[in-house]
């Protein structure tokens, strides 16, 4: 069947091939990867930058695709590290379905808010997403139900797979692992669906989108409560994880603008641009951090912050779009598509 | 009782005012959000702080030469970074000034590290009392800074040369461009007054508050409220604004329960944005 | 039952009124023209109709279903099609990637957006819809490479995918070179004798008069005449509308 909903169809489709292949050989590599690499440290890098990939490819649903910047998506992320929490420690009730609940209210919570906030224009909707987390944060901070300021420990149930909780970092990984690959197939599905067909649709005129009976409403929609479930779910592998949260460590505003901005730096609704973002400011920037030694902290986002304004300034489609821009330099091949200001074309 | 809460908001609401008075005038004049705006402030603050520590100097002292400072670094922020974007996509601009934010609060992160810093001030100190008021000096001075601050502000729009060319560009770009204003030259100059409006606040601020890198992220969003309310691209719009939000925010402190403060204000942003995103006075 | 029909409406701007009371009907397979001059509200008139705009007083029916004030797709989806006076393609996507914009979109639900691509039958009209405005030469082309008068070709083709129960068309000549005006003109008719029901605004005065069946003419957002073309041609106040006493 005829692929039509890929946008720029200008067959390059010897490349398609190769990239299989590429992808395959990748994770075959990634999956044994913890026989090779067994510090703890690297381990944790690995598995932190894995939870960028899939919050970042979860934010490029609604930032990306659907063309809204969300700013507040640490809202979602708190609510599935509560939810399960919650429920772990009041129901005793497996992480594994709290994961599943809490994925699914942080849907709820995304609709309840996109139908208030998602008809807004560009600015005013960040605006707004940052408003709310602030809220969420403060209230959060003050209810003694979730724990306060204090936050909440999770209780020890070390070696359980019914707790999720292990001693060893492996199947910490290999969760991770699975949830990058599996939203990336996802997002790669979507892109060829009709959900990315009408979604570049309506990035390019929302008005002709409308004309043509497309609801850019109900789409946004979709886009926010999927990306609110998938970063539910790596709240709750956090909590799992890291054993303990807090408004102070999963509510910041400023996580909610890293991981736009991981995904923006990478290459803007693409499929494989928050990959590269989440490469270069977790284990890049945390190599160079750990080479200038512990003095150096913050060191890793300062450069990831000017990464942000080199984007802006020379290559506004992100990491993805700057990488095939050399390749061609190097092939010599005519530049025939036009400079696209907010992309899409996976080649 | 009421009447101290009124006054106090109203006080700290002319600091809230000042600093969206820049937001506004950016957005006016070239219809972008500056994501970045508290933190500049935050710059202001650090600069006072380290005139405060090395010089000695009480910030109001450091105030003119902050206010320098940051009008410099406005125009550079312009050249360099916004005039590039000024024809991108809309989700590139908010890229940008977000992605400022970002790397400006982290610089300072990296440089002064995220502990808190007290200006020890030498005058001052203590309170007026007006009849049933209780006045804090500090609060009335600051105040009356911003207030004359925003006044001498609205005359350099009305009477200079440099302030009618802003408003005529926020205006009718089109127009003057015709009668031949440097269009570009006014966002300049818009950029470094917004900024040096923010560095008055901020030297003001750093006085009675903790200096902090994410000290500035509060106030940035209490700007994007207070021009909200007003109406973006309403200077005294904002003023109406800060002084709102100001008077809110006490008499929640003061009535309800104190957390409520800021969630309170922003549940009223967020209601603006979608009821009456023309501001409550329904300017521009 | 009138294919559409617009009964009242009226629509301000601040102190001026756009349009005042305007009512019209046009019947299933006719070819019904809207004219007047310039600034007369014609297209205001159809961003109403079409729900771009929310009409401050009036009905507007199409198929006897009230649609007044609803949403824009909604309508759309109801069996109206709108054109727009500049054509509003999607640059960067192919012309078939344009048509196929119009599949119907009631029907779809969560699985078919989200994994499902557009199945074959509807690929294959729309690549029919293509070749009946001759643009199959340049079916894979991004729509921003097309000249103004091919992409009122596509929007017509975009049109005919909706298989809508009334078609505007605002302008449909406008700033079409000489060449183009025959063959839009010509495809309009032969839509029109197979059963489709076109309302349209045009300045070309000769191609409008040529094809309609009846006219409406609009002056300031009023309506002031209507009938065939010969009425209009000779009607006194359509002639001072257009060129003063």
């Amino acid at each position: 069947m005829e692929v039509i909903e890929k946008a720029g169809s200008m067959g390059r489709k010897g490349g398609v091939q190769t990239k299989w292949v590429l992808s395959v050989a990748l994770l075959v590599l990634l999956a044994c990867l913890p026989w090779f690499i067994k510090g703890a440290y690297y381990r944790h890098i690995l598995i932190f930058t894995l939870m960028y990939v899939v919050l970042a490819q979860a934010w490029n649903l609604i930032g990306g695709y659907a063309g809204q910047i969300a700013l507040g998506n640490a809202v979602f992320f708190s609510i599935g590290a509560y939810t399960s929490t919650l429920f772990l420690v009041k129901a005793n009730m497996t992480p594994w379905l709290g994961m599943l609940i809490g994925g699914v209210f942080s849907a709820v919570v995304s609709l309840a808010l996109g139908y208030v906030v998602l008809r807004l224009q560009g600015h005013y909707f960040a605006m707004a997403t940052i408003a709310f987390n602030e809220i969420v944060r403060i209230c959060f901070a003050n209810w003694r139900f979730v724990g306060g300021a204090q936050g909440i420990s999770l209780p020890l149930h070390i070696g359980s797979f019914y707790y999720m909780e292990w001693s060893n970092k492996t199947p910490y990984y290999y969760i991770m692992l699975f949830m990058a690959v599996f939203i990336t197939v996802f997002i790669y599905v979507l892109d060829r669906s009709r959900f990315g067909f009408y979604a570049k649709a309506v990035k390019q005129d929302e008005i002709a989108a409308k004309n043509r009976g497309i609801s850019s409403f109900k789409l946004k929609q979709l886009a926010f409560a999927l990306n609110a479930f998938f970063t539910a779910m790596v709240g709750t592998f956090y909590a799992q994880y890291i054993l303990y949260i807090s408004p102070d460590s999963v509510l910041l505003t400023s996580n909610s603008i890293l991981i736009a901005v991981i995904a923006i730096v990478g290459g803007f609704g693409t499929v494989s641009g928050p990959i590269l973002g989440a490469i270069f400011v977790f284990p890049l920037t945390e190599f160079l951090r750990a080479y200038l030694g512990g003095q150096a902290m913050g060191l890793n986002y300062i450069l990831f912050g000017a990464a942000a304004i080199f984007v802006v300034l020379v290559e506004p489609n992100g990491f993805v779009a700057l990488i095939r821009r050399i390749r061609r330099s190097f092939i010599g091949v005519k530049e025939q598509e036009r400079s696209m200001e907010v992309g899409g074309v996976e080649g | 009782m009421l009447l101290q809460s009124i006054v106090s908001g109203l006080l700290v609401g002319t600091i809230y005012a000042l600093i969206a008075v820049g937001l506004t005038l950016i957005w006016g004049i070239m219809e972008l959000v500056n994501f970045a705006h508290g933190s500049y402030l935050m710059l202001a603050m650090y600069f006072c702080y380290a005139m405060n520590v090395l010089v000695g100097f009480d910030p109001l002292l450091s105030m003119p030469i902050a206010a320098m400072l940051l009008y410099i670094l406005g125009v550079i922020t312009y050249k360099a970074i916004i005039a590039r974007i000024m024809n991108a996509s809309m989700l590139l601009q908010i890229f940008t000034t977000v992605g400022l934010q970002f790397l400006i609060n982290y610089i300072m992160f990296f440089i002064a590290k995220p502990t808190f810093r007290t200006v020890k001030i030498s005058f001052l100190d203590g309170v007026i009392r007006i009849g049933d008021l209780f006045l804090d000096k500090q609060m009335l001075v600051a105040s009356v800074i911003c207030v004359l601050t925003f006044v001498f502000l609205n005359l350099f729009l009305r009477y200079s040369k440099v302030g009618k060319g802003i408003r005529a560009t926020t205006d009718n770009p089109r127009a003057a461009l015709a009668l031949g204003v440097d269009i570009e030259k006014m966002y300049a100059y818009t950029w470094g007054i917004s900024l040096a409006l923010v560095a008055v606040a901020g030297a003001v601020l750093c006085r009675n508050l903790y200096t902090y890198p994410t000290v500035g992220d509060k106030f940035g969003l209490f700007a994007f409220v207070a021009v909200a309310l007003g109406g973006f691209g309403s200077v005294y719009g904002a003023l109406f604004g800060g002084l709102m939000i100001g008077v809110v925010e006490t008499i929640v402190g003061v009535y309800a329960i104190p957390w409520m403060k800021l969630p309170a204000v922003f549940a009223v942003f967020i209601l603006i944005l979608v009821v009456k995103p023309q501001g409550l006075l329904g300017w521009k | 039952m009138e294919a559409l029909k617009v009964e009242g409406l009226t629509k301000q701007f601040g102190g001026l009124v756009a349009l005042n009371k305007v009512t019209l009907q046009v019947e299933k397979g006719e070819l019904v023209g809207l004219i007047g001059p310039n600034g007369s509200g014609k297209t205001t008139f159809f961003n109403c109709v079409s729900g771009f705009y929310t009409p401050d007083e009036g009905h507007v029916y199409l198929r006897g279903k009230e649609i007044t004030g609803h949403p824009m797709e909604k309508i759309c989806e109801s069996g109206l099609y709108r054109s727009f006076q500049i054509p509003r393609a999607f640059r960067e996507l192919s012309v078939l990637q344009n048509v196929l914009l119009s599949q119907p979109h009631r029907t779809e639900n969560l699985i078919d957006i989200l994994f499902r691509r557009t199945s074959d039958v509807l690929v294959n009209r729309g690549k029919e819809y293509i070749d009946f405005v001759g643009l199959t030469h340049l079916i894979e082309e991004p729509a921003g490479n097309l000249s103004g008068g091919q992409q009122k070709l596509l929007e017509l083709a975009s049109a005919l995918m909706k298989d809508p129960d009334v078609i505007l068309l605002d302008e449909p000549m406008g700033g079409v070179n000489p060449t183009l005006i025959n063959k839009i003109t010509d495809l309009i008719l032969e839509l029109n004798r197979s059963g489709r029901t076109f309302l349209v605004i045009e300045h070309n005065m000769e191609v409008i008069m040529g094809i309609a069946q009846r006219l409406y003419v609009l002056d300031h957002g009023v309506l002031i005449a209507e009938g065939g073309p010969e009425e209009i041609r000779n009607n006194d106040e359509v002639l001072e509308a257009y060129f003063g006493k």
